[in-house]
């Protein structure tokens, strides 16, 4: 049974480089680390929905580190998370301007455990405009593009999704949508600069 | 069709992998010279990574969800329960401790030398000496808690011993004249023959 089976780091990581097994990995990563990463968030300030938010960010970035070859697996994912869960918390504390800073400079001092955790942390803010420029596009632009680029669809299979005529329809569509989003990102060249930045693009 | 959205057809068809070999020499030999055309790849480039990023993002979320949902007794729900038991524990100590405190101020607040009188006085009683010959009308009206008649009787006497000053003492104790009281008690006191006798009481 999935809900009960354990995995190693290895396949665990074997699964999230394969695209068919993010959802196994993902529902494992909540129930292995979600209760303890969270716990964390709590004890230091954090509301329970900050410590929802914070694991959503941190099993992202994982999955996105692992994909580009950045979790070298020089500790083992259980340690990376939590530092990686323990430095975003961090930073979006910092980012807030709370108080509850004061209460952690100890915590501050720490140095960064990995090269990829500081790297993701000087990108966080970059990572965040991204998301908001995919979300400035319509809804059915977010369809195509997701299910082409992300869910690795063929254009017969977003067309049975999708109510288009043919094909080619929907690859002219796909066409617009990525003009439409390269448009935003040449609008703003702040905005281009500081993607580049959080993305760890080949 | 034109020539600009023709460009970025060539430039997303390139990124898809979808040239034929002829049209992908051709396009590297035009990026290779055209700068703005570079400069749209880069951006295409990024397009896509942020697409990509999109979805892993709404995946997770998808998946939260669905575990938020069937997870009915959530761990952290669950910790947060035992976090409110430990406030609640903490409010109901601190409760206790002003509580404590307040009878303790009120207590203190409320103290007088009356209050003290009142709450601790007891009346002397005089006790059966075995053996005895004779008593002095004094000590023979105290007995009968005839507390006026013992100052009646002392005041038609001219001369003293200890024990009548001590008892009429008490007897203007109970007759609530504290100077008289005061005064026969520390003359029963200071009489050179008391020695220890009385002293306690």
């Amino acid at each position: 049974m999935e809900e009960s089976k354990h995995y190693s780091d290895q396949e665990l990581l074997e699964l999230l480089k394969s695209g068919g097994g993010i959802d196994v990995a993902v529902r494992y990563l909540y129930r292995s680390h979600f209760d303890f990463l969270g716990i964390y968030v709590q004890q230091h300030s954090g509301s329970v929905q900050d410590a929802e938010d914070v694991f959503q960010e941190v099993v992202v970035a994982f999955i996105d580190l692992v994909q580009h070859n950045k979790f070298r697996g020089e500790s083992t994912i259980k340690t990376f998370l939590f530092a990686l869960n323990r430095n975003i918390w961090l930073n979006e504390l910092k980012k807030r301007q709370r108080s509850a800073i004061r209460e952690m400079k100890f915590e501050n001092a720490k140095p960064m455990e990995d090269q990829a955790i500081s790297e993701y942390i000087a990108a966080r803010e970059g990572r965040q405009q991204v998301m908001d420029l995919v979300s400035k596009l319509g809804t059915t632009c977010q369809q195509i593009l997701v299910a082409f680029y992300y869910q690795n669809l063929s254009m017969n299979e977003i067309l049975s999704q999708l109510n288009y005529e043919n094909e080619q329809v929907v690859r002219n569509k796909k066409y617009k949508c990525m003009k439409k989003l390269e448009e935003l990102i040449a609008a703003d060249p702040n905005l281009a600069k500081n993607l580049k930045t959080a993305l760890q693009y080949e | 069709m034109n020539n600009e959205f023709y460009n970025t057809e060539l430039l997303i068809r390139y990124l898809d992998k979808e040239l034929s070999a002829e049209e992908m020499i051709a396009l590297e030999q035009r990026l290779a010279a055209e700068q703005g055309l570079r400069e749209e790849l880069e951006r295409l480039k990024l397009a896509r990574e942020a697409v990509r990023l999109h979805g892993l993002k709404q995946q997770v979320k998808k998946i939260h969800t669905e575990m938020r949902g069937t997870a009915s007794a959530n761990p952290i729900i669950g910790r947060n329960n035992i976090r409110a038991i430990g406030k609640w524990t903490m409010r109901i100590a601190a409760v206790v401790v002003l509580v404590v405190l307040g009878v303790g101020v009120y207590q203190y607040a409320t103290l007088s030398n009356e209050k003290l009188f009142a709450e601790q006085y007891q009346p002397y009683e005089m006790r059966a000496s075995r053996g005895a010959e004779t008593e002095s009308p004094v000590e023979a009206a105290y007995k009968k808690k005839d507390f006026p008649g013992v100052i009646a009787v002392f005041n038609n006497v001219s001369t003293h011993a200890t024990a009548d000053y001590f008892l009429v003492g008490q007897a203007y104790l109970q007759q609530n004249n504290n100077k008289e009281a005061i005064r026969n008690l520390e003359l029963a006191n200071a009489s050179a023959d008391t020695s220890h006798l009385y002293k306690d009481e």
